[in-house]
């Protein structure tokens, strides 16, 4: 087989389709190499600068739109190429709450909003026991995705019970992308954050996620990983339901995750992952979207669940308290 | 299609407004260290960006960094190049999500990260005119070019996904991309004739 030339393995890693031979060859000239060395250095240095600048010409580009009145901060329209990568609407975010409050926000309080746990009924919310609709949620309030179910929690009061959400079994997402990932068991909420506009439109409100996931295996096996992820999108979630995918994060105008990876035992079986993520003033509606998935399986046979759950699931709407809230934090 | 918008699903509570008194006591090392983060996080993000090449990947490890930098916090000394700490830290994010994520096989091995990256540390003002250079240069590109450099570097698309959407073949989106990244290395170039990291 002949050897490619570097620059087409530099192009390669750029556009991130190195084999793993070209990725051995790139490896053995970059070694050897101290004149190969730096023209990699170079290359990928300019790849992150283009990363960063393309970013900043698309943030840069609507933040002008909002200093020259051209878009609204409540429901202004949205030119097609300005779908928002998750880092852009994160500094979006800081650069338009920066022109919405000039004096900063470092020095405000943080006040919660409002605060709701999805996983407690009472007589304004029912959750039905048993086997989770599947596909992605139809309605506000509804949880729905793969295989899995609600389980009352032993002990939890008859006239406002508490549920368990067990995961069940992984499915395989039949996008191209996604076959490269292991399948996961996938469970969705919509969250409509309307009633909080007014607050949201000063682009001060930032929205956290927590949630308890519990790993009950006795003994240490293999390793399963829950994650917890929130987007903020602006809108209908029409559009999102019909054609969820896992690249409509690139949709959303902010997004955050976090995770606790678990392999059982008596070590920590339970875990509260918490992640938040600054709302840009033009966010509609929420989506908590719990993931379940066993790092080892190719997609190719389902992964199955017995002892994986999630046993609270909170969501809480506060202002800011600092510049640091933008980005997901944790407190295991 | 319905989806229901009374307040009895709209599931944030407002009865439960200012119920909460939160936690306003922040340690002052994590807090210099965090704002140190957000001062710098473009620094940091091309830095992980010239490792990893797949962006929403880069997204998630420049997380995990904030975290670790976060929970190191007391490690980091007032008065020390923090970039050169938060650089430390981010390198080995980036190997350690690549190891988790089992993508060693196509990324570089760790010894040659090391012989890269092991002695960089970002120049932050020279990275930051260096960004605005390349604003101005992706201004000048051609539309088409733009909206693939935009798609490639903003919304984490690649070649094939890119392809897909516009009905062009992967090779034809790579020698585009390509084309794009010179003219964008030349202008660049052109407008700052000496620039270093």
């Amino acid at each position: 087989m002949k050897t490619p030339d570097l620059d087409s393995l530099i192009q390669a890693w750029c556009d991130d389709r190195l084999t793993p031979p070209e990725a051995d060859a790139l490896n053995a000239i970059l070694r050897s190499s101290p004149e190969a060395r730096e023209s990699f250095r170079e290359a990928t240095r300019f790849h992150g600068l283009l990363h960063c600048a393309a970013s900043k010409w698309v943030v840069n580009g609507i933040a002008d739109q909002f200093a020259q009145g051209a878009i609204s901060p409540v429901s202004g329209p949205r030119r097609a190429w300005l779908k928002w990568g998750n880092f852009a609407s994160m500094a979006a975010g800081i650069a338009i709450t920066l022109l919405c409050a000039p004096h900063g926000f470092g020095d405000k309080p943080p006040r919660i909003l409002s605060r709701s746990s999805l996983l407690a009924a009472s007589e304004e919310n029912e959750i039905p026991a048993g086997p989770l609709p599947a596909g992605f949620p139809r309605k506000f309030g509804q949880w729905s995705g793969d295989e899995s179910a609600m389980f009352v929690q032993p002990g939890s009061p008859s006239h406002a019970p508490k549920f368990s959400l067990l995961f069940q079994k992984a499915e395989r997402e039949k996008t191209e992308a996604a076959s490269k990932v292991p399948a996961a068991c996938d469970v969705f909420q919509l969250v409509d954050l309307r009633p909080l506009k007014a607050a949201i439109a000063q682009g001060e409100v930032t929205l956290e996620l927590a949630a308890k996931f519990l790993d009950a295996r006795v003994q240490s096996g293999e390793k399963v990983i829950f994650v917890a992820r929130l987007y903020a999108f602006s809108g209908r979630p029409e559009r999102i339901a019909e054609q969820w995918s896992i690249h409509s994060r690139n949709e959303a105008l902010s997004y955050a995750s976090n995770q606790f990876e678990s392999q059982g035992g008596t070590l920590s079986p339970s875990r509260n992952v918490r992640t938040v993520t600054t709302l840009h003033p033009d966010t509609d509606f929420a989506l908590v979207h719990l993931i379940a998935f066993k790092p080892g399986s190719d997609g190719t046979a389902a992964a199955e669940f017995r002892e994986q759950s999630v046993q609270e699931v909170q969501i809480t709407a506060s202002t800011r308290s600092s510049s640091t809230d933008w980005i997901a934090k944790s407190k295991p | 299609m319905l989806f229901l918008l009374t307040p009895a699903v709209l599931r944030l509570s407002f009865k439960k407004r200012m119920d909460f008194a939160p936690d306003l006591s922040i340690d002052p090392q994590l807090l210099r260290v965090q704002q140190l983060f957000l001062q710098h996080r473009e620094a940091l993000l091309a830095y992980v960006a010239s490792i990893e090449p797949n962006f929403s990947d880069v997204q998630d490890i420049l997380q995990e960094v904030f975290l670790t930098l976060s929970r190191k916090s007391h490690a980091w000394t007032d008065g020390t190049n923090f970039l050169a700490w938060a650089c430390t830290v981010a390198r080995y994010e980036t190997l350690n999500f690549q190891r988790k994520r089992s993508r060693r096989a196509a990324r570089l091995n760790e010894d040659v990260v090391e012989l890269l990256y092991g002695a960089e540390v970002p120049n932050e003002i020279s990275l930051q005119q260096q960004i605005a250079t390349l604003q101005t240069c992706l201004g000048r590109l051609a539309p088409t070019a733009r909206e693939l450099v935009i798609r490639r570097y903003h919304r984490a698309e690649s070649p094939t996904e890119i392809a897909s959407q516009i009905g062009w073949k992967p090779n034809a989106v790579s020698v585009a991309l390509n084309r794009a990244r010179h003219f964008l290395k030349e202008c660049s170039d052109r407008l700052s004739p000496a620039p270093t990291l």
